[in-house]
């Protein structure tokens, strides 16, 4: 089953250049690590310094210059932006992102989009368009596809921007959770990933100087 | 465990969600082409043969070109082409999905340029003929224009390269398009032109959405 949570990733040699314009320049290489179940991964490093690139690598939206990605099993990503609509309702967005992560049947999807809606905590909000919502509720509800169905990696670009403590703390819980369940973790964020999970020790990526790597 | 039919409601999926998002647009490009095609009844004399239904194909074309320029732009903006891409489903049901609804989107419009070519003197017959050549034409434009779309998709104030780009591919539909649709009912399905433009879109149907899916794949890269 590819939602095996034994899985494990394997990133061999792995380099990226700055963009198609700027091919000569690489934003890291030589980068090669692995996570097993239960450990994270903390990439950080300064303001383009590639962290976002290599979780777009990571998570097979981008494809390396140099190196591989192992990893054959099914993961949530959430990246720097939302990826929301303006134009649905928390609702039927939720209710869309079940669909697409393989809910059938009013039932199911209603129940899942319930669920992840009040761990977003916009149940009173439910009809409200999503371009009516502040920057912090939208970032709850783009998080809120991490509880919609269990994947054993999570792959997050700066998870906690603009969310309050409230909404801080429930993510940093529901990331304790996972790494508990034998889930594996990669945050980028400015250093602040580090509070996520107190006590679940992190292998560490700082995107530097070219190469700094693992 | 995700088969074909997982894969079918991922499709289903996407073409509902489109089609709620563009109910609840300004479905400005259906008014243009309903005022373009009122337009036409206006400037043309009052005696004046039945319109020439390769008007007709030039408006409807001209209509679908301008909608089809923003048609992954918001998607690659807003991060939601990353996150389809990291889900098991292929991007190119994902592609497939979004320009079928844009079709589905536009049979209002492509109803209305048949009864608007009945109203202006042509025959049960011939506007028949019409509008069943703008159902596979529109289709195959709508496909083929996804390629362009796809490629311009990561370029702000693309429309007007987009246009340039698509353009190209309107002709061959326009020119077997217009040409059936000016056969009669009885002539049309076993002319040459008609079967031309079905063997278009049977061939836009099948490389498209590859085609595009290639060009997003490149864009997010």
């Amino acid at each position: 089953m590819p939602n095996d949570y034994a899985k494990r990733l394997r990133a061999e040699n792995l380099a990226c250049a700055a963009g198609r314009l700027d091919a000569g320049r690489l934003l890291f290489e030589n980068l090669t690590f692995a996570l097993l179940p239960g450990e994270r991964l903390d990439v950080s490093g300064r303001n383009g310094s590639g962290k976002t690139t290599l979780l777009a690598v990571l998570a097979g939206i981008r494809a390396a210059s140099q190196g591989r990605v192992h990893y054959d099993g099914l993961l949530h990503y959430v990246g720097h932006e939302n990826a929301l609509c303006d134009a649905l309702s928390c609702e039927e967005t939720l209710a869309f992102w079940a669909r697409l992560y393989g809910a059938r049947g009013r039932d199911e999807i209603s129940e899942i989009a319930e669920k992840s809606l009040a761990f977003a905590d916009l149940l009173s909000l439910r009809r409200s368009a999503v371009g009516f919502l502040s920057a912090g509720q939208k970032r709850r509800l783009a998080l809120s596809r991490l509880v919609m169905t269990p994947r054993p990696l999570w792959i997050l670009d700066e998870a906690e921007q603009s969310l309050d403590h409230e909404a801080r703390d429930k993510l940093r819980a529901l990331i304790r959770r996972h790494l508990a369940r034998g889930g594996m973790l990669i945050a980028a964020g400015h250093g602040k990933t580090a509070s996520a999970a107190k006590g679940i020790p992190a292998k560490r990526v700082f995107l530097g100087e070219r190469g700094e790597g693992a | 465990m995700i088969g074909f039919f997982g894969f079918f409601g991922f499709f289903l999926a996407v073409l509902s969600r489109d089609l709620r998002v563009m109910a609840r647009g300004s479905g400005s490009a259906t008014l243009f082409a309903l005022s373009a095609l009122l337009a036409l009844a206006l400037a043309r004399a009052p005696d004046a043969a039945p319109e020439d239904p390769g008007l007709i194909w030039l408006i409807i074309l001209l209509t679908l070109l301008p909608a089809m320029d923003r048609l992954f732009a918001e998607e690659i903006a807003d991060g939601a082409c990353a996150l389809i891409m990291t889900l098991p489903a292929p991007l190119e049901f994902f592609i497939l999905a979004k320009l079928l609804a844009r079709w589905i989107a536009a049979q209002p419009l492509l109803l209305a340029a048949a009864l608007f070519s009945l109203s202006l003197g042509s025959s049960f017959s011939q506007s028949a003929a019409l509008y069943f050549c703008l159902l596979p034409g529109a289709l195959a434009a709508i496909l083929l224009g996804g390629l362009p779309a796809a490629l311009t998709a990561r370029l702000s104030r693309a429309g007007a390269l987009t246009a340039f780009l698509t353009a190209p591919f309107f002709l061959p539909l326009l020119i077997f398009g217009s040409a059936a649709s000016r056969l009669s009912w009885d002539l049309l399905f076993s002319a040459p032109s008609f079967l031309l433009l079905l063997a278009l879109l049977c061939l836009s149907l099948a490389l498209a959405p590859i085609a595009a899916a290639a060009a997003l794949r490149n864009a997010l890269a």
